[in-house]
């Protein structure tokens, strides 16, 4: 990754190409970080967890994906097979970087494969004004500055009032592999039971009951891996 | 109606006081507030002694069930993480004469042993590892100052077993606070002038310059080499075991880093010298090095030249405390109403670290078995005395089989050692079971030991010894899953070698964050 501050006078001619975009941030991906403000609506489609990031053991909800690392099995080839993408793949390849002296700074990965002459979206307009493409995208991060602070509260609620387990997941496929992950967390049903009504913000507890009813989407994880291992197995009979 | 047994008044503060203090609250106590009045006289003019910065493992859990977190620990104590000990030029003396005492037990064991294995591999006279390098991944950690945890493990939680090095005195402070602010112990700073006797023998009170009398259903004697209750008021002999250990004097300084971004050690390193050993203990901001000698076998030899040597020509600038160590215990430890708890029940030197973990198991039991009444309190008491004598045996015991099996012949120290009429009867008696079987679970058959037979294997064949393979022919059917056990192990070393951050990289993040609670 090689992050440069986006400006009119360097970056006026860039080009992106933002099925490709998409493409680099999420065919690999097997847990994506979500904000606050999503959960309601990716949890119709993922499964959503807690994990810990690996350099400062903070917790955050993600959507998993995949059953193992780089498996992402919404991922078609060419799009996201699911009513939700989450902003994370959006913003591709924008990141927003923050300064020493407070706010952020809108960046772009100069290594990002999605920056091509041939690409459908301008960083400008004809005109040499910002395209409406560029000014989704700012309104895009602008936004998911703003949710990370409520996203750091949502989670250190659950922690205050234990809410947070282990999830372990011991999952046996059809073709018989045995799928262990861990690392993971959940939304404890009892404890957020017990704890209800201990909760003012009507907001944090819809965000909550959907992290806890999005985990039926974990047998559709598992569906779409057996579906998977069957074309595979059946492609691999029809050319041996 | 009966009268139960209420209040508990501790006499001195110090690692020992404190973490007593803490153990006791802790457990006593119900949403309400405590159910024991805990008191803790402390004089202000006598300093702690502060002897012990190395703990065992268990120690984590003592911290979790008082109710304190990991990371304020750490920060607070100047921890750091320990991951066993490495004994250094004790078997030959030679310069690439070490081995390891990891945390972590050999790979299966108990259900598999792999001793017998790697016996068999040494017979054949390849090139086999170490017999802990062989059976356990922390060696590996060690050699690379890696931290047994990752930043996403949770409190208490880690990859590899570990313990923590620690500032004594830092821990006291600590404790003291925790027991203060949440644990609701009733601190009187003070001196003791006086221990009142009831007319039964039992002790009544205490009396203070400035707080009057002090009385209690229990006392606990945390008083230090002084054991003025136990030892001085109560007349409980000392029982002195300098026969089996030497060593009675040490020389202790604290030596700080030559860059502040050094690593620290993930092991307490143990260095035997002409006429004792030295311990060396990476703290956050400095070490603790000191050497353990004996005095009458150094006669002669200054052994500032010693330490001097092993610590470099700075020592000059840093100031070095002699300590006297009187090797062994008291008779008893638990007599009447007063249990001696820390230095006041004995000291031993701290090649196992075995002081801080005899406050948490003497504490613990303690808590656990608080008698509900003055009659109870002298079953409990005979029973403490029983359990307590017998892990002081056991200590003893392991601290001479790292002295009795060295090969070293520089030095009085070395072959007065081996002398068969210094090494318990015990021992002995083990030495010759593990002639023809490896140390197991079968040899060590009471709930109050203080090591695990894996810990005899460490010392035992990093000390050079070796079990005779011919008997052990029927430990050797499980071929495929000693190969599969030695294969875990070395997918452990690559893994975690790779993945584990280094001891102070881990320690210094945790200055700013904090460990995940789950």
């Amino acid at each position: 990754m090689n992050l440069e501050p986006l400006s009119r006078t360097h970056h006026a001619a860039l080009h992106i190409d933002t099925a490709k975009a998409l493409a680099e941030a999420a065919s690999e991906t097997h847990l994506v970080p979500l904000l606050k403000g999503e959960l309601r609506k990716a949890a119709a489609s993922y499964p959503i967890f807690l994990a810990k990031h690996p350099d400062t053991g903070r917790f955050y909800p993600a959507a998993l994906l995949g059953l193992r690392p780089q498996e992402n099995l919404y991922w078609t080839g060419t799009a996201l097979d699911a009513a939700y993408v989450p902003c994370r793949f959006l913003r591709q390849p924008f990141f927003t970087v923050e300064l020493a002296s407070g706010g952020g700074q809108l960046c772009i990965d100069r290594d990002s494969v999605a920056i091509d002459a041939a690409g459908d979206a301008a960083i400008l307009d004809a005109g040499g004004s910002d395209s409406a493409y560029i000014g989704q995208m700012v309104a895009l991060l602008s936004d998911m500055t703003a949710q990370a602070p409520q996203t750091v509260a949502l989670v250190d609620l659950a922690l205050r009032f234990d809410l947070v387990v282990p999830a372990r997941l011991d999952i046996v496929l059809d073709a018989g592999d045995q799928v262990d992950i861990d690392g993971l967390y959940a939304i404890d049903d009892q404890a957020l039971a017990r704890h209800l009504t201990d909760i003012p913000d009507f907001d944090d507890q819809l965000a909550l009951m959907a992290m806890l009813l999005s985990l039926e989407n974990v047998a559709d994880l598992v569906r779409r891996r057996n579906a998977l291992d069957r074309a595979a197995s059946l492609w691999t009979r029809a050319g041996s | 109606m009966t009268a139960f047994l209420r209040s508990v008044c501790i006499v001195g503060g110090g690692t020992a006081g404190w973490l007593t203090a803490a153990v006791l609250a802790a457990r006593h106590r119900t949403a309400d507030g405590p159910t024991l009045a805990i008191t803790l006289v402390e004089s202000e003019r006598i300093g702690i002694v502060g002897v012990g910065e190395g703990t065992w493992p268990t120690m984590r859990n003592t911290l979790r069930k008082i109710g304190v977190s990991e990371t304020a620990f750490l920060r607070a104590c100047q921890a750091s993480f320990k991951q066993g000990a490495k004994f250094s030029r004790w078997r030959t003396g030679a310069d690439d004469d070490f081995y390891y005492h990891p945390l972590v037990l050999p790979e299966g064991f108990p259900a598999l042993d792999l001793a017998p294995f790697w016996h068999e591999a040494v017979a054949t006279g390849a090139d086999v590892p170490s017999f802990s390098d062989a059976v356990c991944f922390q060696d590996h950690l060690c050699e690379r100052h890696l931290a047994p945890k990752l930043m996403t493990s949770p409190e208490y939680g880690g990859i590899a077993n570990y313990a923590y090095h620690l500032d004594a005195g830092r821990f006291a402070d600590f404790m003291k606070a925790h027991c203060i602010d949440t644990l609701g112990v009733r601190h009187v700073v003070d001196d003791v002038t006086r221990v009142n006797q009831a007319e039964n023998g039992d002790i009544a009170s205490v009396s203070t310059v400035a707080h009057g009398d002090v009385s209690a259903d229990l006392f606990v004697d945390c008083s230090g080499f002084a054991s003025l209750l136990l030892g001085q008021t109560l007349g409980v002999p000392f029982a002195d075991r300098s026969d089996v250990l030497f060593a009675d004097r040490a020389l202790a300084v604290q030596v700080p880093y030559d860059d502040p971004d050094a690593p620290i050690a993930s092991q307490t390193n143990s260095t035997a010298q002409r006429h004792g050993w030295i311990w060396d203990i990476g703290l956050r901001e400095r070490r603790g090095v000191g050497y353990v000698y004996s005095s009458r076998h150094a006669a002669g030899h200054d052994p500032m030249e010693d330490l001097a040597a092993y610590v470099g020509p700075r020592i000059a600038d840093l100031p070095v405390r002699e300590l006297t160590i009187r090797s062994g215990h008291r008779e008893t430890f638990w007599k009447r109403n007063c249990v001696a708890i820390g230095l006041s029940a004995g000291f031993l030197e701290p090649l196992e670290a075995s002081a801080i973990v005899l406050i948490e198991l003497s504490a613990d039991y303690v808590a656990s078995s608080f008698p509900a009444t003055r009659a109870a309190m002298d079953i409990v008491a005979e029973r403490f005395n029983a359990m307590t004598r017998y892990r002081w045996d056991r200590i003893v015991d392991f601290l001479k089989l790292h002295y009795m099996l060295s090969e070293r012949t520089d030095t009085g120290f070395w072959i007065d050692n081996r002398d068969p009429a210094t090494i318990p009867q015990s021992l002995r008696d083990q030495l010759e079971l593990w002639k023809h079987n490896p140390p197991g679970e079968q040899d060590f058959d009471s709930s109050h030991e203080m090591f695990p037979a894996a810990s005899y294997q460490y010392v035992l064949y990093g000390m050079g010894f070796r079990t005779d393979p011919h008997f052990m022919q029927p430990a050797l059917r499980d071929r495929q899953g000693a190969q599969e056990a030695f294969r875990r192990n070395a997918q452990s070393k690559s893994r975690w070698g790779a993945a584990l951050p280094g001891n102070r990289e881990l320690l210094t993040k945790l200055q700013t964050l904090d460990l995940p609670r789950i």
